[in-house]
C-alpha cells in the first residue's frame, strides 16, 4: 500500500524527471530510485510505431466504413424528424381531444361542465368569421341560447343569464345589420323571431316563478322583458314592409314561422288601451310606444285606416296593458298586466308590434290616467 | 491542439467529413495503436484492434457529445474495450500466443538486442498488472500525460490517479527486480 505522502512524493519527483508532454526520455543520472527508474525506462521505449502502410491500410478502411454509416446529420434529421412526428402526433391527439369535446360540449347546458368549452368554440368560431358570417352566427347563437332556456326550463330551471345572452347576441346582430353586415332584411325578420320568442320564454318562465314564489327570477325576468321589447322596439321594419300600400292595412310586424300569439277577443281584451290612434297602423317598430293622454283619441280615429283584410286586422290586433315594473309579481291585483298562469298562451308582450287598437275601441280616460308610460307595459295575448 | 479546434474536427465528423475523420485518426492513431500494443503483445492483433478502435469511432461519432471531457479519453476507453474482448476471445479460442519478443517495427535504430530484451521484459512485467495500473502507466510514461490528463481520461481524482501510480510502479519494480526483490514474475508466479 502506498500512503499519500509517498504517493504525492513520488509524483512530484516523476514530474520533475519526466515532465508531461515530453517524448524524449531526459537523462537520468541518479539511480537509487528504483520507481523513477522503472518510469524512466517506460518513458524511454523505443515505442512501437504504426507504419505508413498500416496507418494507411486503417484509414482508408475507416473512411470507407464511415461512408456507409448514418452521419450525425442524418442522425440529427431523424431526431428532429422524429420530434416533429411526436409533435404532429400530439396535435392530433389534441385536436381529437378539441373536436371531441367539442362536439360532446354541443349539447351542453349552462351549469354542465362542457359549456363553457361550448361557448369558446362559439367565440372563436366568431373570431373567424367575417361580419356576414358573424350576422349569422349570432342569429344562431341567439336562437341556441333561447333554445338552452327553454330546455332548462322543461326541467324547472331558469337560467336567465341566458336569456340575456340571447339578447346580447341579438344587440349585437343588429348593431352588425345596422352597419351594413349580411342581409338585412332577412336579419331582421330572423331577429324579430328571436325577440318575440324570447319574450315568450320569458313570460312562461314568470309563470313557473309565480308557482314557486320565486321573486327574485320573476324581478330578473321581468327586466328582462323590458329590455327585450325595448329592443323589439327598436328593431328596424324590412324594407318591404316600411312602405305599405296606402290603401292596404298592413298589420304589425310578426314572426313568419311562428304561430301568432293568440289574442284575447275584443269583449275580453281589458280596457286599458295607452296608445294614441296615430300610433296604430303608423307600423313605425322603432316609433315609442307613447301613453294615449299624449296623443287625443279622436284625433287618431280618422287617420285610421279601414283594414283591407279582416284577417289582418283582427287576430293580429294587440292591446297594450300598463303594467308597474315594479309590481311584476301581482297578477290577481291588475289580471290584465299578466294574464294567468294557467293559459299557456298568454304572453305578456310582443316586441316588433305595435299596438293596435281594435276597430271603434276608444280606451276609457280611467285606465289612461292608470297606465304607466308606454315603454314599460305589457301586451296580453 | 486547441480545445476549439477540436471540437469543430468532431463536429465536423460528425457530420459525415471525411477530413474530418481522417484528421482525428491521424492525431490519434499512433497514441491509440502503442497503447494496444503494450496491452496486446501480437503485432497482428494489435493493428486490428486499431483499426477495431477507429471504425468503432466513427460508428459512434454521431452519438458522440462533447461534454468536456478529453475527445481521446473516449478512444481509450474503446481501446480498453476492444483489448479486453481480444482476451476474453482469446480465452474461449486458445491459440498459440507470439512471442513478446517481436520486434517492434520502428523500433529506435540505435536500440540493441539488449535493449529489446529489456522492453520485452518491461512490457511482459506491465501486462501482469491491473488494467487500471497498465493505463497509469502508459499513459503517464508511455504518452507523457500529467496526473490531472490521467485522471480525466480514466475518470478518478488526481489523488486517486497519484496513488495508484505509485503502488503500480513499486508492483512493477518488484516484477523487474529493481527494487531488491526477485524477477519472479517471469516465473509465472502472481507474486
Amino acid at each position: 500500500m502506498s500512503s499519500a505522502p509517498q504517493a504525492n512524493e513520488l509524483a512530484d519527483r516523476l514530474d520533475r524527471v519526466l515532465p508531461p508532454g515530453g517524448h524524449t526520455a531526459p537523462d537520468y543520472a541518479a539511480g537509487d530510485d528504483p520507481l523513477v527508474e522503472i518510469a524512466r525506462r517506460l518513458a524511454r521505449g523505443p515505442h512501437p510505431v504504426l507504419d505508413d502502410v498500416t496507418r494507411a491500410r486503417i484509414q482508408a478502411q475507416v473512411l470507407s466504413h464511415a461512408a456507409y454509416l448514418p452521419q450525425a446529420t442524418h442522425h440529427a434529421r431523424r431526431s428532429i424528424g422524429l420530434v416533429l412526428r411526436w409533435v404532429a402526433a400530439a396535435c392530433l391527439i389534441l385536436v381529437l381531444l378539441a373536436v371531441g369535446t367539442a362536439g360532446v360540449s354541443a349539447n351542453s347546458l349552462p351549469g354542465d361542465a362542457l359549456y363553457p368549452v361550448k361557448r369558446l368554440v362559439e367565440q372563436g368560431r366568431l373570431a373567424l368569421a367575417t361580419d356576414s358570417g358573424e350576422v349569422s352566427l349570432r342569429l344562431q347563437f341567439a336562437d341556441r341560447r333561447l333554445d338552452e332556456f327553454e330546455e332548462l326550463l322543461a326541467d324547472n330551471r331558469i337560467e336567465t343569464d341566458t336569456l340575456d345572452d340571447a339578447l346580447d347576441e341579438m344587440t349585437s346582430t343588429l348593431a352588425l345589420v345596422e352597419d351594413g353586415a349580411g342581409t338585412r332584411d332577412t336579419a331582421l325578420d330572423r331577429l324579430a323571431d328571436l325577440n318575440h320568442r324570447q319574450i315568450e320564454l320569458a313570460a312562461a318562465a314568470i309563470r313557473q316563478a309565480e308557482d314557486h314564489d320565486d321573486r327574485a327570477a320573476i324581478a330578473r325576468l321581468d327586466t328582462l322583458v323590458q329590455k327585450a321589447r325595448r329592443f323589439g322596439e327598436t328593431l328596424p321594419v324590412p324594407a318591404e314592409e316600411a312602405d305599405p300600400p296606402p290603401s292596404a292595412f298592413v298589420a304589425p310586424r310578426a314572426p313568419k314561422d311562428r304561430p301568432s300569439v293568440p289574442v284575447p277577443p275584443a269583449e275580453s281584451a281589458p280596457p286599458a288601451l295607452p296608445f294614441s290612434a296615430h300610433t296604430i297602423g303608423a307600423h313605425r317598430l322603432d316609433a315609442p310606444v307613447r301613453p294615449v293622454d299624449d296623443t287625443p283619441a279622436a284625433d287618431a280615429a280618422p287617420d285610421r285606416p279601414e283594414p283591407a283584410d279582416a284577417e289582418l286586422a283582427e287576430p293580429d290586433e294587440r292591446v297594450v296593458q300598463p303594467v308597474d315594473p315594479g309590481q311584476p309579481a301581482a297578477p290577481a291585483e291588475n289580471p290584465t298586466v299578466r294574464p294567468p298562469a294557467s293559459d299557456p298562451g298568454n304572453v305578456p308582450g310582443i316586441p316588433g308590434r305595435p299596438p293596435v287598437a281594435p276597430p271603434g275601441f276608444e280606451p276609457p280616460p280611467q285606465d289612461v290616467q292608470d297606465s304607466g308610460p308606454a315603454d314599460e307595459t305589457y301586451m296580453p295575448e | 491542439m486547441r480545445d476549439n479546434e477540436q471540437d469543430r474536427l468532431i463536429h465536423q465528423a460528425r457530420r459525415g467529413d471525411r477530413d474530418a475523420i481522417a484528421a482525428l485518426y491521424q492525431q490519434h492513431v499512433q497514441a491509440i495503436f502503442r497503447y494496444v500494443s503494450y496491452r496486446v503483445p501480437e503485432c497482428a492483433a494489435a493493428d486490428d484492434l486499431t483499426a477495431e478502435v477507429f471504425l468503432r469511432m466513427v460508428e459512434g461519432l454521431p452519438r458522440y457529445e462533447v461534454n468536456g471531457a478529453p475527445f481521446e479519453a473516449w478512444l481509450y476507453r474503446i481501446a480498453a474495450a476492444r483489448v479486453a474482448d481480444h482476451y476474453r476471445e482469446r480465452t474461449r479460442h486458445p491459440q498459440a500466443e507470439l512471442s513478446d519478443h517481436v520486434p517492434d517495427r520502428a523500433a529506435s535504430p540505435e536500440g540493441t538486442l539488449q535493449v529489446a530484451e529489456e522492453q520485452a521484459e518491461l512490457r511482459a512485467a506491465l501486462r501482469e498488472l491491473s488494467e487500471e495500473h497498465q493505463d497509469i502507466l502508459l499513459l503517464r510514461f508511455v504518452e507523457r500525460k500529467s496526473h490531472a490528463e490521467v485522471a480525466s481520461i480514466l475518470g478518478k481524482s488526481v489523488t486517486a490517479i497519484k496513488s495508484a501510480q505509485h503502488r503500480a510502479l513499486s508492483r512493477l519494480a518488484d516484477m523487474m527486480g529493481s527494487n531488491g526483490k526477485p524477477r519472479h514474475y517471469l516465473r509465472g508466479s502472481d507474486e
